[in-house]
């Protein structure tokens, strides 16, 4: 054995080192981490799952096109106007009666279950007699 | 007193002729005699003669030179295969040895002799050493501690000019493998070819310093001592050659060689030498080729493990970017429940104390406009949601009151 061992040459011994210390100091950490991060993963996915079931949305959010937009929200609101401002970002009006405000912070809570979009941290509502437009901006995701 | 003298007796065969010599070892040196010659029709008075020496010298060794033009160098030993050891980790190998029924005790490689001719000369640099033998040329690339590179050239046939085209040829190709080229260059001649030394000099561009010697001294030289043949030698073959030529007694022998010398006949395999029908690069032989090839099997482990390295960092960084944008998504989901929360306390604090005309409403901070009819309860309300906000009563023409509120930045 001790005999074999000392035919392999060095360069053979130094490469099956490299192999080892490659092997303990990159691929264990990575692969440690890999499973790691899958468990992180799947935590996320389980609070996304009852969040949506909490809303019972189906959890699969739409990529956000102003046209599929104003068509969804204007089966729930009197008007809707989407105008783009800049790539992936638009300003959203929609006008409601002020008795419907419920409904409207119904559907600004499962605005980004539905689609894959981001609110810009900020209302602005405007009344005018009966009705309140409310303005908001949005990113796509 | 002659037969107290130790004795080397030498043999070699070049073409269809039997050589032989013996020498007296001493203190100072060996002296030779006069050399024989036997035809081969003659070899059973050439092997009598042998004997004869031996009754005569019974300390002795008969030592022969394999001028097989099928060895190679390797950098370990193989069990199935003759052998001699070349420094620390190189072996020169051969399938067979046709001593036959000669006497032999001791039996060594060019590339052996080559070693010892020139090991006091060698450095870091790297050296190219040729021996010419029996117009075979046997060359290696050497530095201190190993062999680099090794090969044979047949050059029989060929003239002068061609024999120093093929070594140019050699060290070109080994430079095209190594990147290298030998710093010195060191010759020794067992022929008498002055005109080829004049090529080879003329053809290399360098300056070589041969050394002539006769393959008979080279051997004398060789069994002069046992630090010069210790390990040398080419092993296996002894066990039949020492029971028919009772060389030195067993105590005696045991000083001269090796004690672990392997007594197993082995056969060789293995190389082919170069002859003059190849040509050009196809005549080098690359004797470590296959040693290189096992060699890069070691690269196999690095290379897995480098594989499965690379396929977890890209599982990985598939991950994390799922992991992000999920991570994104709840702070999102988050941010829009804390808004509607803020729009939702702000309608239900005016209630229906008040009449909204204008809102900015965000998670940080609000800014109010309207019209209130119950001015205390909506300023304890608001009041109650942002502490210390900007709570400004405005009476309007039409006798109702305006009301504004600003948290506080």
């Amino acid at each position: 054995m001790i005999k074999k061992i000392k035919n392999i040459s060095l360069i053979s011994i130094a490469l099956y080192l490299l192999a080892v210390i490659v092997l303990f100091i990159w691929v264990v950490p990575v692969a440690m981490n890999y499973y790691s991060n899958i468990n992180s993963y799947e935590k996320n996915i389980k609070k996304m799952k009852t969040i949506y079931s909490e809303y019972n949305i189906e959890s699969n959010p739409k990529i956000f096109t102003a046209n599929l937009f104003k068509k969804d929200a204007e089966l729930i609101f009197s008007k809707v106007d989407v105008t783009s401002i800049d790539q992936d970002k638009y300003s959203i009006n929609i006008e409601i009666k002020k008795e419907d405000i419920e409904s409207l912070h119904t559907f600004i809570k499962t605005l980004s279950l539905r689609y894959l979009i981001k609110i810009d941290n900020t209302l602005e509502f405007t009344a005018h007699d009966k009705v309140i437009t409310i303005k908001l901006i949005i990113v796509k995701l | 007193m002659q037969n107290q003298q130790y004795v080397t007796i030498t043999h070699y065969k070049e073409r269809e002729f039997y050589f032989l010599n013996y020498a007296i070892q001493t203190k100072d040196g060996f002296i030779p005699k006069e050399i024989e010659q036997f035809h081969e029709s003659e070899k059973n008075q050439f092997i009598d003669r042998i004997y004869t020496l031996q009754s005569k010298y019974p300390k002795n060794q008969i030592i022969s030179l394999s001028l097989s033009e099928n060895q190679i160098v390797k950098d370990r030993e193989e069990a199935n295969q003759v052998c001699a050891k070349i420094f620390n980790s190189n072996y020169v190998m051969q399938e067979k040895i046709d001593v036959g029924t000669i006497p032999v005790t001791l039996y060594f490689s060019p590339f052996s002799i080559l070693y010892e001719e020139y090991k006091h000369k060698l450095n870091d640099k790297l050296t190219l050493m040729i021996g010419l033998f029996d117009r075979k040329l046997y060359i290696m690339f050497v530095t201190e501690d190993k062999i680099h590179q090794s090969w044979t050239l047949g050059t029989r046939g060929l003239t002068e000019k061609q024999v120093a085209e093929r070594v140019n040829k050699s060290m070109k190709a080994y430079y095209k493998i190594s990147y290298k080229f030998a710093d010195n260059i060191k010759m020794l001649v067992a022929d008498d070819s002055p005109k080829l030394l004049k090529v080879l000099r003329e053809e290399l561009s360098v300056n070589i310093l041969p050394t002539q010697k006769t393959i008979h001294n080279i051997l004398h030289n060789m069994g002069s001592e046992q630090s010069k043949f210790n390990s040398s030698y080419i092993k296996t073959f002894l066990s039949s050659p020492l029971k028919d030529v009772s060389p030195l007694d067993q105590s005696e022998l045991s000083a001269l060689l090796p004690s672990n010398e392997s007594k197993e006949n082995h056969s060789l395999n293995d190389i082919r030498l170069n002859n003059s029908k190849i040509d050009g690069n196809n005549a080098l032989i690359n004797n470590s080729f296959l040693d290189k090839i096992k060699r890069l099997f070691a690269v196999v482990p690095l290379l897995l493990v480098l594989s499965i390295g690379g396929y977890f960092t890209v599982l990985n960084n598939n991950i994390e970017e799922k992991i992000i944008f999920a991570d994104k998504r709840l702070n999102i989901q988050e941010n829009n429940i804390n808004l509607v929360t803020k729009s939702e306390e702000i309608f239900s604090s005016m209630g229906k104390s008040a009449e909204l005309k204008n809102a900015t409403i965000s998670t940080k901070s609000v800014k109010v406009k309207g019209i209130v009819w119950g001015i205390e309860p909506l300023r304890n309300s608001l009041n109650k949601l942002y502490n210390e906000g900007e709570f400004i009563i405005k009476p309007l023409e039409n006798f109702m009151t305006e009301f504004s509120f600003k948290s506080k930045p």
